[in-house]
């Protein structure tokens, strides 16, 4: 005689035991299933008629046997984490700690209890003695009720109601295959088993505390929906998913070989103990006192919608000191062999701005450096031009070209006037918000005053997970799209976005407006996150490969050379050997990346003097520097060219 | 208050000193499906209100019940 009575009450409608075993068969639980199930009763309604626990929860648990049959087992977890408390074990009494469907279950006559300190086990059906006895004294391992139950052809795992994956399967796929944030620990205490008292000694796969190690099981469960192998249906207010213990262990060990934190918590940060500081090559290796590695940190801001450097109080205070000291993050503009055409692709868009007809026009250009671009502007027959620059290229740049440069940091009040345009060159990605900084902007600014301004463009290198983008030196790490949305929650008008030569840098613009700021929802928001977490993920999946193809050079005594830049790269790599370094423009050639005692060289170098193996870092430019390596300079065969972008694309 | 802290009492046998808006479920040592399900139910009949099932389920705390209670405009 089934019971008769309402289990719970979910919009309007009663639900009896009928409902449960219908729910429970449209899941795809079968007669003759062997089910380990975790449950959780609270979730699929409110109160019926029942009020009593021990009907309450037998109810369930005759719904699952009547669907299993009596060739089916009905396994649940009954966990008491005893010796993990120093307590005494006793199957016959010691409760549950995971639930009431659980330990009302293990109370029932028909059930057997695992022996097991920590993770036991009940069941009730035809396997239930065979699978709670002899098993193993590790938690999920070889021998354990896990490793028994994938063996099994019809085991299924049911999430019963419960509003997460609770899948402790998982765990035994992570102690097969030797997961690096789990060890094992051993605890020892008393188990009473009837009359019989003893000391015994059980292993408990725990994890590594000192690690990022909180388990996110959402992604298997994702996974397993689409590839359809987990089949989840609503029932009451809740759900009930059911998959093949076979599946979930062919599958976890798939991904975790693909991506080895498959089963944790993604960190919402990417940080780094030790970044080479680097903000400008140096006449000597000497580092003008300034530290060779700051720490770092990566991260998503939801309100800026931007990924930026966390902001850090030591690494403020640095920056600040070294761009006193003249250091700046790229060779000025109007200096070395690709800066004035840099500087030529500024003036063809602020002249599409504002016309050719210049003499109408002020210009401030905050953060101006050696002040080339104002001195162009000025040739071309601007009205007035003013910067200011807190380096110490603005003195000199201040006497060359004979314009006004502040010696100073950007602030509103610098500067009494208003001007028709303030316009920036790399200035953006060096403060800490820029909303604020582009807000700042408008009290210098007159009516329908223009805001020009120019950042790098890290897009490709985000999408690539090239890591030689981060630097302490930089705030905010750009996207065209993220680019526009700052310019339009500034209040700008007529905001629009361009890319640059070779699409380096991002060029945004808008006028001051009276109107209200832009509504969020008029912004394209949303990608920008996506884009750091899986820039997060490719650093993290790039870079311990870099370290054994460096450990394999050094094994060998290999010379290796370095081609545009990587020194951020190289940096995060533990390294003796003393890698070379080259540079296609000339006017760093003979400077000093900060740390290094090899300068800078011209790539003609590698013709007289060869290295094993040759990285080509910059991977803006890596067609281009690898068809001039090897049909202008002709380097040698023997030297092995390595494409860092063609391995980071390559990475799976 | 009074009426709030005794269906806490009544149902899960905590000593008065122990409830605390921040008390979490999971921390109550009689918490289990059964007793949430009558919780709920008696938090209705004596408070004359409905909750959803949503608002339910998100609850951790007895601070969230409590917030769902002020939610319906009545004053603990």
């Amino acid at each position: 005689m089934k019971n008769p009575k309402i289990i719970f009450k979910w919009e309007g409608k009663g639900f009896v035991f009928q409902d449960v075993a219908n729910a429970l068969k449209k899941s795809g639980i079968k007669n003759g299933d062997t089910l380990m199930v975790h449950a959780d009763l609270g979730r699929f309604g409110k109160l019926g008629e029942i009020t009593d626990k021990k009907e309450f929860a037998n109810v369930f648990i005759d719904a699952f046997l009547k669907v299993i049959g009596k060739e089916g087992t009905l396994i649940v977890p009954t966990f008491t984490y005893s010796f993990c408390k120093n307590e005494t074990y006793d199957p016959d009494n010691t409760a549950s700690t995971v639930g009431l469907f659980t330990e009302e279950l293990r109370k029932r006559k028909d059930a057997f209890r695992s022996i097991h300190p920590i993770f036991s086990v009940a069941a009730i059906g035809k396997r239930a003695k065979e699978l709670t006895s002899n098993l193993s004294k590790n938690s999920f391992g070889k021998g354990s009720i896990y490793d028994k139950l994938q063996k099994i052809k019809n085991s299924k795992y049911v999430i019963f109601g419960v509003d997460y994956f609770s899948c402790t399967q998982i765990h035994y796929v992570e102690e097969m295959l030797e997961v690096p944030y789990r060890y094992v620990k051993k605890f020892e205490g008393k188990i009473r088993n009837k009359n019989k008292m003893y000391d015994d000694q059980y292993e408990y796969y725990v994890r590594d505390l000192d690690k990022e190690t909180n388990p996110d099981f959402d992604k298997i469960e994702k996974h397993l929906l689409n590839k359809g192998f987990l089949k989840k249906i609503p029932f009451g207010s809740a759900f009930v998913s059911v998959v093949k213990i076979s599946d979930i262990c062919r599958e976890a060990k798939k991904m975790f070989k693909k991506y080895p934190i498959f089963f944790l918590k993604e960190k919402n940060t990417l940080e780094f103990k030790n970044l080479p500081f680097y903000i400008g090559v140096l006449d000597s290796p000497d580092n003008k006192k300034l530290p060779l590695t700051l720490p770092f940190a990566l991260e998503f801001n939801k309100d800026l919608d931007l990924i930026v450097q966390r902001y850090s109080k030591e690494s403020e205070e640095i920056l600040e000191s070294a761009y006193k000291k003249g250091s700046s993050a790229s060779t000025p503009l109007g200096q070395g062999s690709y800066s004035i055409s840099r500087a030529d692709d500024v003036l063809k868009y602020i002249i599409k701005i504002c016309g050719s007809n210049l003499k109408n026009y002020s210009f401030l250009e905050p953060g101006c450096g050696y002040g080339y671009l104002l001195h162009r502007l000025k040739l071309l027959g601007a009205k007035k031009v003013i910067g200011c620059d807190p380096g110490t290229d603005a003195i000199k740049g201040s006497k060359e070209f004979g314009i006004n440069i502040v010696n100073d940091f950007y602030s509103p009040g610098l500067f009494k006037e208003k001007f028709d345009v303030i316009f920036s060159f790399g200035l953006l990605e060096h403060v800490k918000n820029p909303l604020e900084i582009l807000q700042s902007f408008k009290e210098n600014l007159k009516e329908k005053g223009k805001i020009f301004a120019a950042v790098p463009n890290c897009q490709n290198k985000l999408k690539l997970g090239d890591a030689s983008i981060l630097g302490p030196e930089h705030w905010s790490f750009f996207t065209p799209e993220t680019f526009k949305n700052i310019l339009l929650k500034s209040g700008l008008s007529g905001v629009e976005v361009k890319l640059g030569a070779k699409d380096a840098m991002i060029y945004g613009w808008g006028e001051i407006s009276n109107k209200n700021i832009k509504k969020k929802k008029e912004l394209n928001q949303g990608s920008t996150e996506k884009l750091f977490y899986s820039f997060s993920k490719k650093v993290k999946n790039s870079l311990p490969l870099l370290q054994k193809r460096i450990e394999k050079l050094e094994k060998e005594n290999k010379t290796l050379g370095l081609y545009g830049g990587g020194l951020q790269i190289i940096g995060l790599l533990n390294h003796k050997l003393e890698p070379r370094f080259f540079n296609g423009d000339t006017v760093i050639h003979g400077k000093y990346f900060p740390g290094y005692s090899n300068p800078i060289e011209n790539p003609i170098n590698l013709i007289k003097k060869k290295v094993d193996e040759l990285w080509i870092m910059a991977t803006d430019y890596d067609k281009e520097i690898t068809d001039y390596l090897k049909k202008e300079i002709n380097i040698p065969e023997s030297t092995k060219i390595f494409s860092f972008k063609n391995y980071l694309e390559n990475l799976k | 208050m009074e009426k709030f802290n005794k269906i806490i009492v009544d149902i899960f046998k905590l000593a008065p000193d122990r409830i605390k808006d921040s008390l979490r479920f999971e921390e109550i040592p009689d918490w289990d499906s059964m007793n949430f399900l009558l919780f709920i139910a008696e938090i209705e009949n004596q408070f004359e209100v409905s909750f959803n099932m949503d608002e339910v389920i998100k609850a951790k705390s007895l601070g969230d019940i409590k917030n769902m209670l002020r939610s319906r405009d009545i004053k603990l």
